[in-house]
């Protein structure tokens, strides 16, 4: 059996690694003088752009992902099981659509310009094209990466530290910033490294807010002209970002501790916020409304309104009977590339929890590589591989997207399968084994079963993943196989945000129901 | 939700059929993409690669299923370069049969890619709107105008030369596509053939320095931005200004007073060569030169056609009233490169 998956997770680890190989060789057998044009012109106000951005926004994302965590789990807000649950949903937004979202509602033309200009009121509207706002949309929408770490961290967080603290005298404020931030930073560290890696690897919203980074640039390269290597330029310039970044996020995540294994581990008492409690409900109940209701609100008003009144360029782009086929599109490409993911990840990961080693670890992290690859650099990479005479026969056949989003969702999948096996004792294994079944039998009559929710969650998560994934649909899909990000993408790029309501609520039900179904029963559970 | 261990054991069969389903599903998708080909003219299928725009390029398909209803289109719309990479890569085995373009540069950098094409109606084209063998076509004229939101700026403070756009006068104020836009690249070659390359530079120059806002290829995304006020000025090519004019937007339309006159591009189309489905791309192409698809160009999208005796859609200005650029473009394809590197190191995203 070893031998079987060691097989399998070999050809996994290849097929991550191919399209980064692919990347390499295109731009170094590139044109110097694109180099130097790229380099010399294009390369300073990018990088600018691309830097201001990250750190804006991950100060945006740590702002709420840790203040929140403390609220919920640290003090008594009202009505905590719900915002536990509720605070997870924003993962079902993605960037472009929560972009959409905002220019629709404050932008020229949208709904608050159109009630402000009726009462005849005369006012400069927000710079919606800028960094400031960009930042706000993607924090917003991407906080939950640094919020579910940090509350799992300070649900784990022993009591008696906290007493030790106040016993040496320090205040409430000073134990939390000299005792618990401390305690909390690997978990908030590692979450703002996701979140830095969302934004170099966002495509969309940048696309949509005319903002020039890496990743616009890259798909301004590779939509301006036949020759591909502009593009293949800059995607390894990219990766120079993104490699070290992927490379502390494994640093961090090794160095969290579970106090909870302890067993003088008491739960850390929750801070009563008194009369200040009300003030609290109302700022997260802000928050949420802000990430997740206001999207829900204005694509849904923006349907309303096009049923009711529809305009001439409605009319134009009208979608008619075609959004049902977008949603069925998007569901069957995410089901089955969820599957597949899945699937092929128990081989990585059964080696990793079952037969520690070198090969183990080197073959997790190849297969776990494509995680520094922005979704566009993996759709880029794909579209050189099929351009390869001999395999281009699959390029432009929804099994090329298919195996492109594999690729893009066996990281996570690796990683959150790992967790499910490990789930399941080795003991009962080795009961079953003694009682005589072969290694397969032991494998599908224990490990397999008991590992199930696990693995059904791991769908569900690669599956969320994979319908919010942009570039890598828009640049490998065939002909007549539009999904309803792409819908969501091609109607907000050309400014005609009324046509991007449809794709993007249906986008946000179908994605927000799994979520819910896994994070909310984590919630009740706890 | 507690999971019974009856409904675990048959989660794990299901995660091992799944594998074991794996390979079949694969191939089953990779063979939709293959049927084989029927030469039936009026039935089957036809695929088509297109980078106009999804909305309007519709209209046109929907005219042509009401003629052809039996033929079952697919669109793949994106961008000149990547389509045009796309058919070269797929060589052989192509998987589209027509492309319809927007930019008669690209097309004619890769005329390589198409097929012959035979038809008398193609033949009955003026001649320097066609490929001798008929594998590219012209459909359409488009010239390049700029076009201004009529609450912001008066007649008057119009500029007169595309070289004022880089005056401190309009800085945030102009819209305009980037270079992934192939309408834009070729009014750039004109220009620097017309003017030189050290006054396009400064041009590309002083419109980065003045915050141009850059909308990709999208020039949808432009003559909304002007239409909404976002932008007071944005550089188009004609029928955008009267798309924005039909859905009722503040917008006007300004030819720029070049000494040289109009700077005017053609959208095009041509049948790829080994094609699977040659017989319906015929027809299809047939379509669009003859009087039902130029009038659904010029009706729908007021665009100049180039079929003589249609008519052009009301309140289009007939071009024989404007002087055109002493330049041809079909002359200049081999300057798409060149002048794409001159933008990209002057700075243009």
């Amino acid at each position: 059996m070893k031998r079987t998956f060691g097989g399998i997770a070999i050809g996994l680890a290849g097929l991550s690694l191919v399209p980064l190989l692919y990347i390499f060789v295109r731009a170094l057998g590139a044109d110097g003088a694109i180099w130097s044009r790229l380099w010399l012109a294009q390369l300073p106000s990018m990088l600018v752009t691309t830097t201001l951005l990250v750190a804006w926004t991950v100060f945006v994302a740590l702002l709420l992902g840790v203040g929140l965590a403390w609220l919920v789990e640290r003090t008594d807000l009202p009505g905590r099981a719900v915002w536990r649950w509720v605070l997870v949903l924003p993962l079902a937004i993605p960037g472009y659509v929560g972009a959409a979202c905002w220019i629709s509602l404050l932008g020229r033309g949208g709904f608050a310009d159109a009630a402000i200009k009726s009462i005849g009121i005369e006012y400069a509207p927000p710079d919606l094209y800028s960094i400031p706002f960009a930042g706000l949309v993607i924090g917003m929408l991407v906080f939950p990466n640094i919020y579910l770490p940090v509350a799992a961290v300070l649900r784990s967080m022993n009591r008696s530290l906290d007493d030790a603290a106040r016993m040496a005298g320090l205040s409430a404020w000073q134990t939390a910033w000299r005792i618990t931030l401390p305690w909390l930073a690997p978990a908030a560290g590692s979450g703002a490294l996701l979140v830095a890696m969302y934004v170099l690897s966002d495509f969309g919203t940048v696309g949509m807010l005319r903002l020039f980074t890496f990743t616009s640039a890259i798909y301004t390269q590779f939509s301006g002209s036949a020759d591909r290597a502009g593009a293949a330029i800059l995607s390894v310039l990219l990766l120079g970002l993104t490699m070290p970044l992927l490379a502390s996020e494994s640093l961090l995540a090794n160095t969290g501790k579970n106090m909870r294994a302890s067993n003088t581990w008491r739960p850390a008492a929750r801070v009563a916020l008194g009369g200040r409690r009300w003030l609290a409900l109302f700022a997260i109940s802000i928050i949420a409304l802000a990430s997740l209701g206001v999207p829900v609100l204005v694509f849904g008003a923006g349907v309303f309104g096009q049923w009711l009144r529809p305009t001439a360029a409605d009319q134009l782009y009208g979608y008619g009977d075609t959004l049902a086929q977008w949603g069925l599109n998007s569901l069957l490409l995410a089901g089955t590339s969820a599957a597949f993911a899945t699937a092929l990840s128990l081989a990585p990961a059964w080696l990793t929890a079952r037969t520690p080693g070198r090969f183990a670890r080197v073959i997790a992290l190849a297969c776990k590589s494509p995680f520094a690859l922005p979704g566009l650099l993996i759709g880029l990479s794909f579209v050189f591989v099929f351009a390869t005479p001999g395999i281009n026969l699959l390029y432009g056949t929804v099994s090329a997207v298919v195996i492109a989003f594999v690729v893009r969702l066996v990281p996570q999948a690796v990683s959150s399968s790992e967790g499910a096996l490990r789930a399941v004792p080795a003991s009962a294994e080795s009961a079953a084994r003694v009682m005589g079944l072969s290694e397969w039998r032991v494998l599908r009559r224990v490990t397999l079963p008991i590992a199930a929710p696990g693995l059904l969650a791991t769908w569900t998560l690669v599956f969320v993943t994979a319908m919010k994934e942009l570039p890598t649909a828009l640049l490998l899909r065939p002909p007549g196989f539009d999904t309803l990000a792409v819908r969501v993408w091609s109607a907000a790029r050309d400014s005609v945000y009324s046509q991007a309501a449809a794709p993007a609520l249906l986008m946000i039900v179908l994605t927000a129901i799994p979520l819910s179904l896994i994070y909310g029963r984590g919630a009740r559970e706890r | 939700m507690k999971v019974s261990e009856k409904q675990n054991e048959s989660i794990g069969r299901t995660f091992g059929r799944v594998l074991a389903v794996l390979p079949l599903v694969v191939f089953g998708l990779g063979a939709c993409g293959n049927s084989a080909p029927n030469n039936d003219p009026f039935v089957g299928p036809l695929t088509i690669y297109t980078s106009r725009t999804d909305a309007l390029f519709k209209p046109v398909i929907e005219a042509f299923n009401r003629k052809y209803p039996a033929i079952k289109v697919d669109v793949l719309s994106g961008d000149n370069g990547p389509l045009i990479a796309k058919i070269r890569e797929e060589g052989l085995n192509p998987r589209a049969d027509v492309y319809v373009n927007t930019d008669i540069l690209t097309m004619l950098a890769s005329t390589s890619l198409f097929q012959p094409n035979p038809s008398a109606v193609v033949a009955a084209f003026p001649a320097e709107y066609r490929a001798a063998d008929g594998s590219w076509l012209a459909l359409t004229l488009r010239p390049r105008v700029l076009m201004y939101n009529t609450n912001l700026v008066k007649p008057e403070e119009l500029p007169k030369s595309i070289f004022e756009l880089s005056d401190p006068k309009w800085r945030g104020q102009v819209a305009s596509t980037n270079s992934a836009s192939g309408a834009l690249m070729a009014n750039l070659v004109v220009l620097r053939k017309l003017y030189g390359d050290a006054r396009v530079s400064a041009l590309i120059k002083g419109m980065v320095a003045n915050q141009t806002q850059w909308t990709g290829s999208s020039h949808t995304a432009v003559r909304n931005a002007v239409g909404r006020g976002e932008a007071k000025l944005g550089w188009v090519n004609h029928y955008y200004y009267h798309l924005s004019k039909a859905e009722g937007q503040p917008v006007g339309l300004h030819y720029l007073d070049e000494a040289d006159g109009l700077i005017v591009n053609t959208a095009n189309a041509g049948i790829i060569k080994g094609a699977s489905n040659t017989v319906r791309a015929r027809v299809f192409i047939d379509f669009l030169a003859g009087p039902e698809g130029q009038a659904i160009f010029a009706e729908r999208n007021f665009e100049y056609p180039i079929s003589p005796g249609v008519a052009l859609a009301a309140g289009v200005t007939p071009l024989g009233e404007r002087a055109f650029a002493a330049v041809k473009l079909i002359e200049l394809a081999e300057q798409l490169e060149p002048t794409r590197a001159l933008a990209q190191a002057a700075g243009l995203p």
